[in-house]
């Protein structure tokens, strides 16, 4: 989009630096959020639209990475609500193990599954589970994820350990099966 | 089974269609431009209905006979409705001014958004010929179906829901106007 002052440019400058180097982890992380290939599509265009807005205000007080996994969650939070008929049934991380164990899988699981997998369990999470989930996923540490979510360290230590008990315990279970 | 998940979120296909903000922007301009007109004619549709079925029933077998103060309002509604329409003759009948054709997306996707936000604010003006077609429908049969001393009283309920319908409608567009203007505040004001 052509911007012709000093501050617009900045913030296309800006945009583009987001493009580059988070453009697939916001299409990853609306992936987590949205399982429809077209609406996925509608929300990628929402986070970017949303990005786009809010970098006229990125005072460099967080990092970028930061600031663009705050917005596109928050935004992809807000349409979790809005679509919030279709997203009924959402459960808590220390939920999700009754409702989530699986004891008749094919013995075929490989990445493909296991991604397929994930994506199902991640679509069943809170939002707010479901950011802790897939930043824990995106390899970012506690104090990063804190810092996205505005929970407190600690808080997100137990969150990221019950994940991964929860990960280890249902993905190696089907392991162990297959 | 892979044993780092991590890696194999991370490692899940690229999504096939990009993402193009400036088609976004325009799909946008057009669902304003289209919930504003859309608004703005099922109001006066709303109006025509109600003054077609007084005057209808004026003219059948119910020989309903308007009177002075019916008349008069019934003038009035239809006046107003005129001048809406002569006012919001943009908004109903796309111009396309040169202006708003050379504009950028983004340019244009905020006129549309200051357009839907003075709408928004300005609501009773296309919304009024609607609330008094109203009244005076109601009014001139209630009237008609109850002695003269009872009038006021078996309107009073119709006012009072008449009221409340249009101050929540009111409340409500506001704060859509509020919420419009705070998007034309991410837009940025700077850049105008």
């Amino acid at each position: 989009m052509a911007r012709d002052s000093s501050s617009g440019a900045g913030r296309d400058e800006l945009y583009r630096t987001v493009v580059r180097d988070y453009g697939r982890v916001i299409d990853r992380l609306a992936a987590g959020y949205e399982g429809d290939a077209d609406r996925r599509h509608d929300l990628r265009q929402e986070i970017h639209l949303q990005l786009w807005k809010s970098l006229e205000v990125f005072d460099g007080r967080c990092s970028l990475k930061t600031w663009t996994f705050r917005v596109a969650h928050n935004t992809a939070v807000s349409y979790v609500n809005r679509e919030r008929r279709r997203n009924t049934g959402l459960v808590n991380i220390e939920e999700i193990e009754p409702t989530a164990a699986s004891r008749n899988a094919e013995p075929d699981i490989d990445r493909q599954r296991a991604l397929r997998q994930l994506s199902q369990l991640i679509l069943k999470l809170k939002p707010l589970d479901r950011q802790i989930m897939l930043s824990y996923l995106e390899d970012m540490d506690n104090a990063a994820i804190a810092e996205i979510t505005g929970l407190s360290a600690a808080n997100i230590a137990v969150k990221v350990h019950r994940i991964k008990n929860i990960l280890s315990r249902r993905f190696l279970e089907e392991q162990h099966y297959a | 089974m892979p044993e780092d998940l991590g890696a194999v979120w991370r490692d899940q296909p690229e999504e096939q269609r990009p993402v193009n903000l400036e088609q976004l922007v325009k799909r946008r301009t057009r669902e304003l431009y289209a919930s504003t007109r859309s608004e703005i004619v099922m109001s006066i549709v709303a109006v025509l209905f109600f003054v077609a079925m007084m005057v209808t029933l004026a003219a059948g077998r119910f020989a309903y006979a308007p009177g002075r103060m019916q008349q008069v309002g019934l003038a009035a509604v239809i006046a107003w409705v005129l001048i809406s329409l002569y006012w919001f003759r943009g908004r109903i009948w796309r111009k396309g001014s040169t202006d708003a054709r050379a504009a950028t997306g983004l340019e244009y996707y905020r006129q549309e958004l200051e357009s839907r936000r003075d709408h928004l604010r300005n609501a009773w003006v296309w919304h009024g010929p609607l609330v008094l077609a109203c009244l005076i429908f109601a009014g001139s049969f209630l009237g008609r179906a109850w002695p003269t001393g009872q009038r006021l009283r078996s309107l009073l309920p119709l006012v009072i829901v008449l009221a409340m319908w249009t101050v929540f409608g009111l409340l409500r567009r506001r704060r859509q106007a509020n919420e419009l203007q705070r998007e034309l505040d991410e837009i940025g004001s700077r850049n105008r």
